[in-house]
């Protein structure tokens, strides 16, 4: 059994876990690993795309998190301040690669590319209920990385424009038009990957 | 009214996602089946991406890589140090009872998973390797099983349970997809992973509802 569910298994809420995690209780912050690391982990490799990665910053993640949970005084979930402390961690190590949204602002101008839809006047079958889990992931993982961190804060973690535009240091129409674009892009990817799912049967 | 082309609807389209549409907008996806569509489908993606719940498991070393470095910034305190933990809470027959049952139908999934996952290796339909439990776990939004996790989760804990009537459903709705993709690229590694993975994300979650206070 681990470490996180003999302590759940115990009777111990997350809120005790969390006062002896801040008076320096081993045990305890490793159940806190263990309830929040599949949460962390996701984001992080929703995030980057990159497995190893991932793991890198989800261990950077819980590194934080225990120096910093003492200035965790509860006025959000103890969950949201996880989440943002780890967005956080992955966007200053993208920005050290050389961040994505470096050309964040560049791609706001209208590329040749991305001009009224080549579909217009052809009508083709929607998307709902074509889509899996699995084909969603996969094409999540596809989008380009500026478009991806957006798709991901947003659409999957529910943050608001506001809430990126400060954390991505943009403005919040840039926010909603890279959102837009990922959404764009992610349809483009579904119906490939639906029409090459039809041409196999 | 002036009337609006395509073109003019899908440059505005990112303002009327996030906010709805102005009479001549609304006007216009009401008569364009392209544009109505392409609405629908980036409305579809945002739903769908809401019910993307974390699923991955990071590797063992993560934990050993955070146990090392603060170990070595001395910051880790030995287990077993004056701190005690706190006794069973909840009655302990009740628990025990609960703790046999769950653990077994999660023991019951972990082996569903592993003959899924065989099926597949002999290139065959894995539905037929099923029992008539995973057959249900398939086809329906709660098989026997869960529904009686979730009326003993009611009875010790009735506040918990629509968090893992959410979790369970996201969960099979993950087993059907990735039993689906299994079926359709019963070759492809990742995709048998997934099967793997979205089992073995239940029998986490039956242990997890089973620690439940």
């Amino acid at each position: 059994m681990t470490q996180a569910k003999k302590i759940l298994a115990s009777g111990i809420s997350e809120a005790e876990a969390i006062d002896r995690a801040k008076r320096g209780d081993a045990e305890c912050f490793e159940a806190l690993y263990g309830l929040h690391k599949r949460r962390v982990y996701s984001l992080c490799l929703r995030m980057t795309g990159n497995t190893a990665e991932a793991e890198d910053l989800t261990q950077e993640a819980f590194l934080q998190l225990y120096r910093k949970i003492a200035t965790f005084r509860g006025e959000s979930a103890f969950s949201t301040w996880l989440h943002r402390l780890a967005v956080n961690v992955v966007l200053m190590h993208l920005r050290k690669k050389g961040l994505p949204e470096v050309s964040l602002e560049e791609q706001l101008e209208p590329q040749q590319e991305e001009g009224p839809r080549k579909d217009i006047g052809a009508r083709d079958n929607v998307l709902a209920g074509s889509i899996d889990r699995v084909n969603l992931e996969r094409a999540i993982e596809n989008l380009p990385p500026g478009y991806r961190i957006i798709f991901v804060l947003h659409d999957i973690e529910g943050y608001e424009h506001n809430e990126i535009a400060e954390m991505m240091g943009c403005s919040i129409g840039n926010s909603k038009s890279q959102l837009h674009k990922a959404r764009m892009k992610l349809r483009d990817l579904l119906r490939l990957s639906k029409a090459e799912k039809v041409a196999r049967r | 009214m002036k009337f609006m082309d395509c073109s003019g609807f899908q440059r505005r389209l990112p303002e009327f996602m996030e906010s709805g549409g102005s009479p001549e907008e609304t006007q216009h996806l009401e008569s364009c089946a392209v544009c109505s569509d392409l609405v629908a489908d980036l409305r579809y993606i945002a739903e769908a991406a809401k019910l993307l719940v974390p699923m991955e498991e990071p590797s063992p070393k993560v934990w050993d890589g955070i146990q090392n470095s603060l170990r070595r910034e001395g910051l880790l305190r030995p287990a077993g140090g004056p701190e005690r933990l706190e006794p069973f809470l909840i009655s302990g027959a009740a628990r025990s009872h609960f703790y046999r049952w769950a653990g077994a139908t999660a023991a019951v999934l972990v082996v569903l998973a592993l003959i899924a996952y065989q099926a597949i290796l002999r290139n065959q339909s894995p539905s037929r390797a099923y029992s008539s439990s995973s057959a249900a776990v398939l086809s329906a939004p709660f098989d026997d099983s869960d529904q009686q996790l979730l009326s003993e989760l009611s009875a010790r804990t009735p506040q918990m349970r629509p968090s893992y009537e959410k979790s369970l459903a996201s969960v099979n709705q993950y087993i059907r997809d990735a039993k689906q993709a299994a079926q359709e690229s019963p070759n492809d590694s990742d995709v048998q992973n997934q099967l793997l993975n979205a089992y073995e994300q239940k029998a986490a979650l039956y242990q997890m509802a089973s620690s439940a206070p």
